[in-house]
């Protein structure tokens, strides 16, 4: 195991002699391996662009580099990642992998997966037991990821992680708040985004965000247990449908309108928000528009462990719809239909029962009765 | 008689209209069953008012608030079937919001009704039909509501009238129907 120092008088990372044992050293010291160490601090090529599949142990973009690793080729990073400066950016392709085996630990520079041929390079979290943090201002952007470790995020910047492209959670990814005030989340958003295997689960004290197109297909497969997972529709004057699955009772399911005349429609089958549902609006229109919650068309069915909440104050001039349909409904908490008339007349909830059944079963602090 | 343990107990709350005083908006449902399992008690509270077709009530020994009116908002429960299972032994409550103000729930009954096994307390039933109970008692202010003494047993959770003391009509008793509905889940 030794040093490996990006001393490069060229792009080509597969050279000996662009790589020094000591920063700024004299080059020659040989081609990384898997257990060696890399380091860029600014003494090399401002190009590093290797095309052919590299390995390292610990991968460090320190504070001082400014060069640009373009890394269109496949790579296995056996230690930690930490980029704190430079330019750090996947591309090309068909089907490049980025295995991160280690810890990833983000305090400056760029990070940004890009786009090539084919299937965009893929980010695998493979370690067990591995934290992600992001703690700087800049996002991070990913095109496709697989956690097949477990993987705990979180950082001081909202967004921890940007996908473009699709999700596979094959493990465990944990989403943790950063702080009391900063409930760090992960951002699925793109033309082509959404989940492709999960298998594993989705958990922790943050949040994720799905910004949910009206062509997007929601799997019904893996375990969600994060504390929130908001759907963001995505599409105006769109209806979003949700197939049916299950949220765990730790999750809160947050639906968020964000244009005029958007429909949320779930699916034939039965719903388990085993948590509480929330819905949100974050527009202010300058006139009135519509939102619609619909589980009649295809006579869906919800069974809601918490409190199911129409925001209060989250709609300040729209006509909402609720349409039940003819489908059975289960509460297991409580139920607040209510609008803030604060605004004016032009806010309307309009609950839609059709010819079901709701089922108010509370649960909660309780009473045993065990015996006359 | 021992009750077993206890819990502090916590209101689950319900709102599931809005109405206002620039326009009132009651939603209408269809079918809505308050139900609790057998030898739980969890309370419940109704905070605005609503419409249903049909309103069952299948408990035990709970307590349901209902959210009584005020000044230029209706807080009728405006109800076509209504329909209370409980317990000849431990009885479900159901009764106005616990208030300073004197007023009265409104519950307003239209079409059928199956009282079986409840108390009532500062009910007002006036608006609506005059509401037949059995085997139930009432507090407080409640009127419009004719208590009937019959020997109703729970059989399982089948009720089952094995006498009759005073027969008023001929009405069956209820059966329960929402554990049938959860095992579809």
């Amino acid at each position: 195991m030794a040093n490996r120092y990006w001393v490069g008088a060229d792009q080509n990372w597969h050279l000996a002699s662009n790589w020094s044992l000591v920063s700024g050293g004299a080059g020659g010291a040989g081609v990384p391996t898997s257990a060696d160490d890399v380091f860029f601090d600014g003494n090399g090529n401002v190009l590093c662009w290797p095309v052919a599949d590299i390995v390292c142990k610990d991968m460090s973009l320190l504070v001082a580099m400014t060069e640009m690793l373009l890394l269109d080729a496949s790579a296995i990073i056996n230690g930690d990642f930490l980029i704190e400066g430079g330019y750090f950016g996947p591309t090309g392709g068909p089907d490049h992998t980025i295995e991160f085996k280690g810890n990833w630990l983000n305090t400056g520079g760029t990070f940004a997966v890009g786009t090539g041929t084919g299937k965009d390079p893929e980010c695998i979290f493979s370690g067990i037991g591995k934290t992600y943090n992001l703690n700087q201002v800049g996002a991070a952007s990913f095109q496709n990821v697989l956690v097949s470790g477990e993987l705990t995020l979180t950082g001081s910047r909202l967004s921890v992680m940007e996908i473009s492209q699709k999700l596979s959670i094959t493990g465990i990814m944990t989403i943790n708040r950063y702080n009391s005030l900063t409930t760090s989340r992960v951002t699925l958003n793109g033309p082509n985004a959404g989940f492709d295997v999960f298998t594993g689960e989705l958990k922790g004290s943050g949040r994720f965000v799905f910004r949910f197109r009206s062509t997007f297909v929601m799997v019904d497969t893996g375990t969600i247990s994060i504390k929130y997972f908001r759907y963001i529709l995505y599409t105006a004057s769109a209806v979003h449908n949700l197939l049916p699955r299950q949220y765990e009772s730790s999750c809160t399911v947050e639906v968020e309108y964000t244009q005029d005349a958007q429909v949320f429609r779930l699916e034939a089958g039965r719903h388990y928000f085993l948590g509480p549902l929330t819905i949100h609006c974050d527009v202010a229109p300058p006139s009135q528009e519509t939102a619609e919650f619909d589980c009649d068309t295809y006579t869906a069915e919800m069974w809601i462990g918490g409190k199911f909440d129409i925001y209060k104050n989250a709609f300040p001039a729209h006509i909402f719809t609720l349409k039940l349909g003819d489908g059975i409904h289960v509460f297991r908490n409580t139920v607040d239909f209510y609008f803030s008339y604060a605004s004016g007349v032009s806010t309307v909830l309009d609950v839609q029962a059709g010819d079901g059944t709701i089922i108010l079963w509370p649960s909660g602090s309780r009473k045993v009765i065990t015996s006359p | 008689m021992s009750n077993g343990f206890s819990i502090i107990a916590f209101n689950v709350q319900y709102r599931l209209s809005r109405p206002h005083s620039s326009g009132v908006q009651v939603q209408r449902y269809n079918r809505i069953i308050l139900f609790n399992e057998n030898y739980v008690s969890i309370n419940t509270r109704f905070v605005e008012g609503f419409d249903a077709f049909e309103f069952i009530v299948e408990q035990y020994r709970s307590v349901s608030s209902f959210r009584k009116g005020n000044l230029g908002v209706s807080m009728d429960y405006d109800i076509d079937r209504f329909k209370v299972i409980g317990s000849e032994i431990y009885n479900p409550t159901i009764r106005s919001q616990l208030s300073i103000t004197p007023g009265n729930m409104y519950l307003k009954v239209n079409d059928e009704q199956d009282v079986f096994g409840s108390i009532f307390r500062d009910v007002d039933a006036s608006s609506g039909l005059e509401i037949d109970s059995y085997n139930s008692s009432f507090l407080g202010t409640t009127i419009n509501i004719n208590q009937h003494d019959r020997d109703v047993r729970s059989i399982g959770r089948q009720r089952n009238i094995l006498g009759a003391r005073q027969i008023i009509n001929s009405t069956p008793a209820p059966e329960p129907m929402t554990e049938q509905i959860k095992e579809t889940f």
